[in-house]
């Protein structure tokens, strides 16, 4: 690769930069960062959150998002853990996972059909879902009784855990999708400009439909996953902000929230760097709420480079007509 | 079927009727193999319509004659389906994925597969293909965002020609394009046309269709009035096919004589916008401004609003330098803008009326910082009794009055400032012919009331009917000036539709 073209990589995909910047900074300031165990820690933490993050990837380039996945997860775990000992653990799962399908489809529908913003729409069904997980689980946490499960939500490989292999999985499957089947390439064109997606025969409708659906499937996934590494299902899982993690994620990496713009890489970066940042905090001994600013100051100093570098370059192309 | 040879689209009476309007009235058009037919008319003459009834975004009146397309009848109910079929219509704005590669864009909804998933390879191979045949330099995997605006609209051509089209429609398209881009366009337009596409050029530019076109078809409301061989004929044949047109009786003008003037501008310039604008503006007179739609004659009264900074000039506001920086300036140096699109800019659709005409009084409303709402009653009493506004009430939502009564309202909301200078930017857009008449009839009275009135308008009948001076505006620069008996239709298509390259250098 030239340096021009290096150039222009580094241009056009932020997060690079920003993510080796971060790294950097880590790995000179934050003793015991550098450290096979620790990177690894890092992926193993972030891998629930990185798996809802692909279906929330879909759904942003499209050209929305979705807050319900916020209590979605609660939902979820509380289905897995409850239904496991009454009808057994995969029956449990698939069960959760078909809750999770459905809140999509229903987020789609009234999204992609009925044309209600987007906004409204996940919010209420958000409220909706933090109801049910109560109203399910009597505001008790519950165990895990399988031992499968909670053997396969701590356990790992080389210290890779299997969540973190599957997270790993479902990312090449994304990318799969979102590069080479007309769903992905489709997503892409609704989410950049609909009038033209729609003029050229693309069915707009199922398109969203379907990436509300994948979000919904991701979403109940992380909050199985969830249950299966803590061995339990606590009702105010997720709450008050996962959803806005997960979107933060997704938008540090440089996905447009205006939709067109984004792919599955750029999520993984910012996952990562949200990952990245809470965990020197925790190696520094930062108090958690000090964290949490500084992730919330972070967040904002990216997209403002993002920008200023988008600018930038927009200028640039300008001059040279 | 005998034509099948030499025609690849002939349309035959095509009716299109609008809600109290008849769009078009018995058109006509065919197009040969290898064809390029300028399409001419004013503003509302029909051109654009009937495009977009052969490209299935109209259908035809029911008693309408048939379309036939390659020796058939066809009927569309999409634009989808015409361009399935070869017949691709491209607009003014662009309408591309931005984020998106030059080959999808191109391949846009029919990406080509193998094995169930989309063959990169083959996408960017038949792109460079069609990009050859074009000699666009852009290459398949460019981001079109990063594309100069002239080669995103090569794209937009490109699209067509790999769904194989006859017949190209292209629909002003040259208008946001340089010299020699434009020179690039005509290029490929000639070689389309060596490869048999018919090929129908909208434009407006008279010396565009000059160099480009084989023959011309006029239209005047809704009919072909006119239709040449462009080798046989000069301009003054198109220009007296395109006008004609009866003046309708509606117009009212102001009569008074001008006094002391309000407005006066000494070249004033925005790069790439409009250069070198000079003119002045009388108390009791009306000035229109007539030029097409994005010759830059908005821009100009923006900049006149404090919305836009000019790169240079001066504005004279009452015989002083006026520093006006932004619309508050403005509005304290008196001047009020009735923006062209009213929903957008001038209204708060979802307020009464009342709250709507005492909106830019506001600031002068307060009584111990908060609004004195016993004066907006009286404010709308004034002026709907003035204004003649047709509303049931005055905390009726402006959004259910109609478009005349509308617009009137933001009139309204001005006069409430007092301007001595009012700028009005297509002021009866979207309003039906009796409010139209109204709002004519209001403008004399105002100037005749003694304020200095602008009307911004692409309609000819209307700024005919209003002005007393009429400034012409064509691609940001303007071109002549016209009083009194030099007011006529001739004058005035012949000022905006020759490109004065020379002027703009």
């Amino acid at each position: 690769m030239t340096m021009k073209k290096l150039k222009a990589f580094l241009g056009k995909n932020t997060v690079v930069p920003i993510l080796v910047i971060i790294l950097l900074l880590a790995a000179v300031f934050v003793p015991g960062f550098l450290t096979p165990r620790n990177l690894l820690n890092v992926l193993n933490q972030n891998a629930v959150k990185g798996i809802m993050a692909i279906g929330m990837t879909f759904v942003i380039i499209n050209g929305y998002f979705d807050m319900s996945i916020c209590t979605l997860i609660s939902l979820t775990a509380a289905l897995s853990c409850g239904l496991q000992s009454s009808i057994g653990l995969v029956p449990a799962i698939l069960v959760s996972i078909a809750v999770g399908l459905a809140v999509g489809a229903i987020n789609g529908f009234l999204v992609a059909k009925a044309g209600i913003n987007a906004f409204v729409v996940t919010l209420a069904l958000m409220l909706g879902c933090r109801a049910l997980s109560y109203m399910y689980s009597g505001e008790q946490s519950i165990l895990a009784t399988n031992d499968l499960f909670t053997d396969f939500g701590m356990g790992s490989i080389g210290g890779l855990s299997y969540i973190s292999i599957l997270f790993i999985v479902m990312v090449l499957i994304a990318f799969y999708v979102l590069r080479f089947t007309p769903h992905g390439r489709n997503t892409y064109a609704v989410g950049g400009n609909a009038g033209s997606a729609f003029n050229a025969g693309i069915n707009c409708v199922k398109t969203t439909f379907i990436n509300f659906v994948i979000c919904g499937f991701t979403g109940a996934l992380g909050g199985v996953l969830f249950a299966a590494q803590s061995g339990a299902a606590s009702p105010p899982l997720g709450w008050p902000d996962m959803h806005m993690l997960v979107i933060a994620g997704v938008v540090l990496g440089g996905t447009k929230l205006t939709g067109g713009f984004g792919n599955i890489w750029y999520t993984c970066g910012g996952i990562i760097i949200l990952g990245v940042v809470s965990n020197m905090m925790n190696l520094l001994n930062v108090q958690t709420y000090v964290s949490t600013l500084v992730t919330g100051v972070i967040m904002i100093g990216v997209l403002y480079l993002d920008k200023v570098l988008t600018e930038r370059k927009k200028k640039a192309a300008l001059a040279n007509l | 079927m005998s034509n099948t040879n030499e025609f690849v689209l002939e349309m035959k009476n095509i009716n299109k009727t609008f809600p109290g309007v008849k769009a078009l009235n018995g058109a006509c058009l065919d197009l040969r193999y290898g064809e390029v037919l300028a399409l001419c008319g004013e503003n509302g003459a029909g051109k654009s319509t009937l495009m977009k009834c052969l490209s299935g975004v109209y259908q035809p009146d029911a008693d309408s004659g048939e379309i036939l397309y390659q020796g058939k009848a066809v009927h569309y109910n999409s634009p989808i389906e015409a361009k399935k079929d070869g017949i691709v219509l491209i607009f003014q704005e662009l309408s591309l994925v931005m984020d998106l590669s030059v080959a999808e864009n191109i391949y846009l909804g029919s990406l080509p597969m193998k094995h169930g998933r989309v063959d990169w390879k083959k996408l960017n191979s038949d792109t460079q293909v069609v990009l050859d045949k074009l000699g666009c330099p852009a290459s398949p995997k460019d981001t079109i965002s990063s594309l100069p605006i002239a080669q995103q609209q090569m794209i937009e051509i490109a699209r067509g020609i790999a769904l194989g089209a006859k017949v190209l429609i292209l629909d002003e398209p040259t208008s946001s394009l340089t010299e020699r881009e434009k020179n690039y366009l005509f290029d490929i337009i000639r070689k389309l046309q060596s490869e048999g596409v018919g090929i129908v050029y909208i434009s407006h530019k008279m010396d565009e269709i000059f160099e480009i076109s084989d023959r011309v078809l006029v239209f005047r409301d809704g009919q072909p009035t006119g239709k040449f061989n462009t080798k046989e004929i000069v301009l003054d044949d198109i220009v007296q096919a395109m006008i004609g047109r009866t003046l309708d009786g509606y117009f009212h003008k102001c009569q008074a004589e001008p006094g002391e003037e309000v407005l006066r501008v000494e070249g004033l310039s925005l790069r790439g916008v409009y250069k070198d604008i000079s003119f002045n503006v009388r108390r009791r007179e009306v000035v229109g401004f007539y030029g097409l739609v994005g010759a830059g004659r908005s821009e100009i009264m923006e900049t006149i609003f404090g919305v836009r900074k000019p790169d240079a000039g001066t504005i004279y506001m009452n015989g002083q330098k006026s520093n006006i920086r932004n619309s508050v300036d403005a509005v304290r140096n008196k001047i009020g803008f009735v923006t062209e699109n009213r929903k957008e800019q001038g209204l708060v659709l979802d307020k009464s009326c009342r709250e709507n005409i005492a909106l830019a009084k506001l600031p002068w409303l307060q009584k111990h910082g908060f609004v004195d709402e016993k004066v907006t009653y009286d404010i709308y009493n004034e002026y709907h009794d003035k204004m003649r506004i047709s509303s049931p009430s005055s905390e009726q939502e402006i959004v259910y009055l109609s478009g005349g009564n509308q617009q009137k309202v933001v009139i309204g909301k001005w006069l409430t400032l007092a301007p001595d200078l009012l700028i009005l930017d297509e002021p009866t857009r979207g309003i039906d012919v009796g409010s139209k008449s109204e709002i004519h009839k209001l403008i004399a009275e105002l100037a005749e009331s003694g304020m200095a009135v602008i009307v911004i308008s692409s309609e000819m009948p209307e700024i005919m009917g209003v002005s007393n001076r009429i400034y012409t505006i064509a691609q940001g620069l303007i071109t002549d000036e016209f009083a009194g008996d030099e007011i006529t239709e001739e004058n005035l298509i012949k000022a905006i539709t020759i490109t004065e390259s020379a002027k703009r250098a």
